[in-house]
């Protein structure tokens, strides 16, 4: 019997992230950043993972673009046949890098906002990413690759979904990944305090679920694990 | 019910009640949207004509998977195992062919199969695609 094999490589590249949410899943012990495995390691990861009939590869962290080798990765998980999704938080990013991370043979790409009100996704990421987080958007739609958006969910942005499924839509999002609070307990001493519950919960909760899942006929409402269909036509 | 001795206790339940039934509401719509397969009418047969020029978008691509020997076509998060004559009619749809030519192609190589079943299971498959944006379709 032969053991089962993965279809998918989510590859940790850094823990380094500009972004400070919260609720980070990052685990809660980080190495430094010296403990990142070096570039010819992952190429030699990559080329073991395509061996092992790994299709689907995952760039994620922390926030992938700290690595300044990912044009260089991406180019190699090209040349191995891997479709290559970027799942990223848009900084830091410039037009022209996410250019070159295309021509590399970036085949879609998915964009986290930490909710559809940039006051609120500023205050979550502790920072002014939002309008920089509309720029990565914009332009993963001008280059005509697919577009995720992704939004964790809590209390603090619980009742805006559909606001955040309006921004989605906006955005010309190909899907839309409401994603679950991965509660790891890391900084949650420090961070938790700094920020305040909303006030009041808005009312009328079954009128909003329905109308929240009735958009979301339009993205098939994501698992995190991938999965895998068999389908296919027969003839006689 | 020892609890709730006053009327506005009594409330509290009772909107206690109403949110879980919203929570458990929201659980099965979501539950139902996971599983549920695509609605299946947005697309039909008049939007595929044997003039079209069906092909790949560009969020889907196929790979050819050497560990189970067949064609896989891979899109964001997901992937179709495709069986032999699935990626042999995904080969052909090249942006530039039209369905009348790709099927003809077809039924040269599967001799035993008439041109009007041929027409449709082609038909068919490509609209399943083209419902979940894998195909587009172009006079």
């Amino acid at each position: 019997m032969r053991a089962p094999r993965p279809y998918t490589l989510v590859a940790e590249l850094t823990y380094a992230c500009p972004l400070a949410c919260p609720y980070c899943s990052n685990p809660v012990r980080l190495g430094s950043r010296q403990d990142e495995l070096d570039t010819d390691t992952w190429l030699r990861v990559l080329e073991e993972a395509a061996g092992l009939g790994v299709l689907q590869l995952h760039f994620t962290g922390g926030e992938p673009l700290v690595r300044r080798d990912l044009e260089r990765l991406i180019s190699a998980a090209r040349a191995l046949g891997l479709y290559q999704n970027l799942i990223t938080s848009g900084q830091p990013l410039t037009r022209h890098r996410f250019d070159a991370l295309v021509a590399a043979g970036l085949d879609c790409v998915q964009l986290s906002f930490q909710d559809s009100d940039p006051e609120t996704s500023n205050t979550l990421a502790g920072g002014h990413f939002f309008e920089q987080k509309l720029a990565v958007a914009r332009w993963v739609k001008e280059v005509g690759l697919p577009l995720t958006t992704n939004v964790v969910l809590h209390r603090w942005n619980l009742d805006h979904v559909s606001e955040i499924i309006a921004l989605a839509e906006e955005l010309k999002s190909d899907r839309l990944e409401l994603a679950n609070t991965q509660y790891a307990g890391w900084r949650s001493r420090t961070a938790l305090r700094s920020c305040q519950p909303r006030a009041g919960r808005e009312k009328g909760g079954r009128s909003r679920h329905r109308r929240a899942s009735a958009c979301w006929g339009q993205w098939r409402s994501s698992t995190s694990r991938p999965t895998i269909f068999r389908a296919g036509q027969r003839h006689a | 019910m020892k609890w709730a001795d006053s009327a506005e206790r009594q409330d509290r339940c009772v909107a206690a009640l109403v949110e879980k039934c919203n929570i458990l509401w929201a659980m099965l719509d979501s539950i139902s949207h996971s599983f549920a397969e695509p609605p299946l009418l947005l697309l039909s047969a008049e939007h595929l004509t044997g003039q079209s020029r069906p092909s790949l978008t560009r969020k889907a691509r196929l790979i050819r998977d050497t560990i189970d020997n067949c064609w896989m076509l891979i899109y964001p998060e997901r992937g179709l195992q495709l069986n032999d004559s699935a990626s042999s009619i995904l080969r052909l749809c090249d942006g530039k062919s039209t369905l009348d030519e790709i099927v003809d192609t077809l039924c040269l190589a599967h001799r035993g199969v008439t041109r009007v079943t041929m027409f449709k299971d082609v038909r068919s498959l490509l609209l399943q695609l083209a419902q979940r944006s894998l195909i587009a379709i172009r006079e």
